[in-house]
């Protein structure tokens, strides 16, 4: 199992970083955040152009046929901006959806539009705080999708969703009749989160045999990206407080003379790596189709939710009261550092899934 | 053949190996054993895996080791540790004063010392810790005063891991009390049935006599033991200390978690399995988390040493977070056994026994660098921030 970087991934790594780091602008960031149900469409268009929509789509249908690993990595770079682009996860998650559940038509219809980013999806399976439900009140009947799915990442502005369904996994286009979009004031406004009413919307169904099992699979994919774009951001965070600690004086000294200081940052190191461990894992066990993965993943999970949370509260603490100021980049991590821990389901969700698995043997 | 299949049979040959003598050697021929017991089945198993090419895996056949790679090192080290084999009790031996004398003794002590050592023979210990001078070595004290061609050792070292049974000792000493403190030190090495070294074994809080006070009376060596320049022993301790670049820490975990899975299956909080518990499933699922994500940085540093890099901060993580997630979950695990919990059996190893995987967490967080002593490391060596403000360093 590799969990190093090939040369490949490096440069895909060093053009992204190089990438985003031009484009981004903290100012536009701020703005994005005064109102609800945003996200960043120039920046998204421009990510088109460098093809990351297509990373993960099969060459045969017009994409790049990279790993998942790639995307991970590219997820990662956005998170050490909080790029305000919320698809990449569940994109990525909906064209592993329509690999291993489309039919030919479908994956012929849709694959090619994700790579051209003409399609973007979100993944729509929470129904109220309890996680994934074994038995969702949404249900799907003659083509027809009828019910509400919440707190749906990128919901605002994906053209599809991939809902959970009582019986099956549909699919759905967000813009036909019969859906309904509430987008609402949330931490971050910039992941264009809505809740979503389905009332008699056309949906097809994809041929998976335990919807359940299939839905616990696709959040577990777009966790495991979205685990590498927390790590990102744990990463800008943890670099701030570095960059401050070997600039700030106070006492006569710089204060990362100060162990209280200094300390905090090496602590965010190791929550850090220890996420990233288990990440490049979870990436792994994805991309080898191991019995393990879901397990991996939520492990994944907690240790990159408690990274960037843990990096960016200290990162601030580390700033004093210059970081707790809207002018400063600090509060864009914090309000991320929340959303992503609670948008793929929250840590309790995942603990469970993490026991469930172990007792199983499947971890 | 690739080096991922070569390493496969490696695995897989070695497996074989430690499993034919996993019953006269492993958990359980050590039930029962008092430390000196185990100490001598160790160095038998060393005499073992010597004779048959698994001792000091990547040390030159001439003295002895097998000749082989970093990655067989560990892969061997890392199935070894299944087993519960002795293995940690030559640790320090072949992990420091050893590889010391392969590197910067004469041609002569070599093929003296290191073969040895190698077949298990001999032990040797680590003498750099003092009572006024821990995390702070270079504040060492022991005198070392020329004498003609010998050197005359006077002073204590103290927290010496094993030496009531070691055969030789590498030191530093004070030879210029004038100089700096980081400029006047030598390093040596002593035998340690010399006469004037007196060994008293200091009980740890587990009972257990792990460690040692070394006294130093009037103790005569010859200049041909000392290792470096004269006043060079600061930055030789130090290289001392980087010797193990990567140690693969595999072997200081506590019990595994499936353990504690089927204790939470098997114990009731208020009548309902604890497994149920919220609280359980938490502690579980990060304890899950934290192993899942330090075997992953182990293996990582394993694929940059195939590639020829150089991993990082592997062994400080490990041990930082290794150590506290063992205290969890050992806690944890005691709290379900309920008030039975409190049951302690000193023979106990921390492998297979909560309440010693528990006591133990505290000597762990202490051994080989304290806890703020590794974020000190992590801080400034990868991450440069500044280093602690040092008055002791300042010219006089
Ligand atoms: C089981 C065991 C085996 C050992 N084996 C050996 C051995 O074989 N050979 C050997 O030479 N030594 C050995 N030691 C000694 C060990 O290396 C020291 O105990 C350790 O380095 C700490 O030193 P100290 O005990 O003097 O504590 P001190 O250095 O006095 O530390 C006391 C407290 O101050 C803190 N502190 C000290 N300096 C700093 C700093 N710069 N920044 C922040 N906090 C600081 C420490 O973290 C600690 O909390 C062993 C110890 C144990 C427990």
């Amino acid at each position: 199992m590799a969990l190093s970087y090939t040369a490949d991934q490096e440069q895909i790594r060093n053009e992204a970083r190089r990438f985003l780091e031009d484009t981004f602008e903290s100012e536009k960031q701020r703005e994005l955040l005064r109102s609800r149900g945003n996200y960043d469409s120039a920046l998204w268009k421009a990510c088109i152009d460098m093809g990351w929509t297509g990373a993960g789509v099969p060459e045969d249908h017009g994409g790049l046929g990279l790993s998942a690993l790639e995307v991970c990595i590219i997820a990662e770079e956005c998170g050490r901006v909080v790029a305000a682009i919320p698809f990449l996860a569940p994109t990525y998650a909906a064209s592993m959806a329509l690999r291993e559940f489309g039919s030919e038509k479908q994956r012929s219809e849709l694959l090619p539009r994700i790579a051209t980013g003409d399609a973007t999806f979100a993944l729509a399976v929470f129904e109220d705080e309890d996680g994934l439900p074994e038995a969702p009140l949404t249900t799907f009947q003659d083509n027809r999708l009828t019910g509400r799915k919440i707190a749906v990442a990128g919901g605002g502005a994906a053209s599809h969703a991939i809902v959970h369904a009582s019986n099956a996994i549909v699919l759905v286009d967000l813009t036909a009749s019969g859906v309904k979009r509430e987008t609402a004031d949330t931490i971050d406004n910039t992941r264009c989160a809505a809740d979503i009413n389905f009332d008699g919307a056309p949906a097809q169904t994809l041929n998976a045999s335990d919807a359940y099992a299939a839905a616990l699979r696709l959040i577990a994919v777009q966790a495991t990206i979205a685990a590498f774009e927390q790590i990102g951001g744990a990463e800008g965070a943890m670099d701030r407080a570095r960059e401050y600690a070997n600039t700030r004086e106070a006492f006569g000294q710089l204060i990362g003379k100060f162990q209280a200081i200094k300390h905090r940052v090496a602590e965010m190191y190791v929550t850090i790596e220890l996420a990233r461990g288990n990440a490049l894992r979870a990436a792994a066990s994805l991309n080898s189709g191991a019995a393990d993965f879901v397990a991996q993943a939520g492990a994944a999970r907690l240790a990159a939710s408690h990274a960037f949370e843990f990096s960016v509260a200290h990162a601030i603490q580390t700033h004093g009261a210059i970081g707790v100021t809207w002018e400063h980049d600090l509060h864009l991590f914090l309000r991320r550092a929340r959303a992503l821990a609670l948008e793929c389901g929250a840590r309790p969700f995942w603990e469970d899934v993490i026991v469930e698995a172990l007792q199983r043997g499947r971890a | 053949m690739t080096t991922t299949d070569h390493l496969g049979t490696y695995r897989s040959k070695a497996r074989a190996f430690l499993e034919t003598h996993a019953g006269q050697y492993g958990w359980e021929a050590r039930r029962n054993l008092s430390l000196a017991e185990e100490v001598a089945l160790a160095k038998r198993w060393q005499g073992v895996k010597a004779a048959n090419g698994y001792a000091a895996i990547t040390w030159p056949k001439e003295f002895g080791g097998a000749g082989g790679t970093e990655l067989e090192k560990i892969i061997f080290s890392t199935e070894e540790a299944q087993f519960g084999f002795p293995a940690g009790l030559l640790a320090i031996t072949l992990g420091m004063p050893v590889p010391m004398m392969l590197h910067h003794a004469t041609p002569e002590q070599k093929q003296r010392y290191v073969p040895p050592a190698v077949r298990g023979e001999e032990m040797w210990c680590q003498l750099f810790s003092e009572p006024g001078a821990g995390s702070d070595l270079a504040a060492a004290r022991l005198r070392a005063r020329r004498d003609g061609d010998d050197w005359l050792l006077d002073g204590q070292k103290t927290w010496t891991s094993y030496a009531q049974f070691c055969d030789f000792g590498i030191l530093v000493a004070r030879t210029d009390p004038d100089a700096p403190k980081h400029k006047g030190l030598t390093f040596f090495f002593v035998d340690m049935k010399a006469p004037g070294v007196t060994v008293r074994p200091i009980k740890l809080l587990h009972q257990h006599e792990d460690v040692n006070e070394v006294f130093f009376d009037n103790v005569r060596i010859p200049d041909a033991n000392r290792l470096g320049a004269v006043n060079d022993g600061f930055r030789m301790a130090i290289l001392t200390l980087m010797m193990e670049r990567y140690v693969a820490a595999a072997s200081d975990d506590g019990p595994p978690l499936q353990a504690l899975i089927d204790l939470a299956n098997a114990r009731k909080l208020r009548g309902r399995p604890a497994i149920e518990d919220g609280r359980v499933r938490a502690a579980i699922a990060h304890a899950y988390a934290t192993q899942r994500g330090l075997s992953a940085i182990h293996e990582r540093a394993l694929e940059e040493l195939t590639a020829g890099r150089e991993p990082g901060a592997e062994g400080s993580i490990h041990k930082l977070a290794a150590a506290r997630e063992r205290h969890a979950m050992a806690t944890l695990a005691l709290d379900l056994m309920g008030p039975s919990g409190v049951a302690y059996d000193s023979h106990a190893k921390t492998r297979t026994d909560y309440m010693m995987s528990w006591i133990d967490g505290p000597t762990l967080r202490i051994a080989g660098g304290t806890d703020e002593m590794l974020l000190n490391t992590i801080a400034e060596r990868i991450l440069g921030l500044p280093q602690d403000h040092r008055p002791d360093k300042a010219p006089r």
